[in-house]
């Protein structure tokens, strides 16, 4: 978790903040797929992320901070980079090779856990199979997004696990009993 | 000029800051100096504990490893760990990048 206080923190020390949003449907269709089986962690994890950056109000960095929209970085690029170098007072463009962290410079970008699962990644990571319909994540989603998840577990349990059980009770659900232990 | 890229998981941090760090004149990297040390160590065998384990990852990669134990304190710590990031990789600028973490196991 990288909550406003610490952000604001780094603000503080004359860092500059972007800061990433994307759909929570398309996360959590996401996040299901590589990180973790249960909608239930992510929905939490996800809710109290929300919560921790205030939801995504950036009043309280006093404009050193700008959110950046996945769906503008993978579609208009060029102008979403723009923007970027605009807050960052540096000229960013769309770069021929791409490196990734410690390997700039030394090793191409071309394999990540985003493309598991393609030819390329060498069988690196496998995709984790979803318990859960598209209407259940969408459902879930909306949730997180009106903030209507409690943040008590019971409930959220009780929620989530309803929409996967009617759902997809046929599909995996000893996978959903690991969960709600 | 410094930055960093935050956001939740599976948001496109990695993606951004790797478009960020293939910039002529700006590295963004997958890291977060906060992290690595504390604001007091019991004694200096102990801050030592803790540089050898930042030098070894650096020399585990081939880079040259940052000199950190003559730091005063731990801002002048992580000052000097980000201008020896500048200095491996010759930029002006560098960015760092921390998605969030997961906070609760059920």
């Amino acid at each position: 978790m990288h909550p406003a206080e610490k952000i604001l923190r780094r603000i503080n020390e004359g860092y500059k903040v972007l800061l990433m949003r994307r759909r929570t449907e398309d996360i959590l269709k996401s996040w299901l797929r590589r990180i973790d089986p249960s909608l239930a962690n992510a929905s939490v994890q996800l809710k109290e992320y929300f919560e921790a950056i205030n939801q995504y109000d950036l009043d309280v960095f006093g404009g050193q901070a700008m959110i950046v929209e996945f769906d503008q970085l993978t579609q208009t690029t060029d102008d979403c980079l723009q923007k970027i170098g605009n807050i960052l007072d540096v000229k960013i463009c769309l770069p021929d090779q791409i490196y990734h962290s410690f390997a700039r410079g030394k090793q191409e970008f071309s394999v990540n856990s985003s493309f598991a699962g393609s030819p390329e990644s060498g069988g690196l990571r496998d995709v984790l199979e979803s318990a859960y319909s598209e209407q259940a994540i969408a459902r879930t989603a909306r949730l997180i997004d009106k903030r209507e998840l409690l943040g008590i577990y019971p409930l959220l349990k009780s929620k989530i696990g309803k929409m996967a059980y009617s759902e997809e009770a046929k599909l995996n659900s000893a996978q959903f009993q690991r969960v709600d232990r | 000029m410094k930055f960093f890229v935050t956001g939740p998981f599976r948001s496109g941090t990695t993606y951004l800051a790797s478009l960020l760090n293939s910039q002529e004149n700006m590295a963004c990297l997958e890291d977060y100096p906060w992290r690595h040390f504390k604001h007091e160590y019991s004694s200096s065998e102990n801050f030592d504990c803790h540089c050898a384990r930042v030098e070894a990852r650096f020399l585990d990669l081939g880079l040259a490893a940052p000199d950190l134990r003559k730091s005063i304190d731990y801002a002048d710590t992580i000052d000097r760990y980000i201008k020896h990031l500048k200095t491996i990789f010759d930029v002006e600028h560098v960015g760092l990048k921390v998605a969030c973490i997961l906070l609760k196991k059920f």
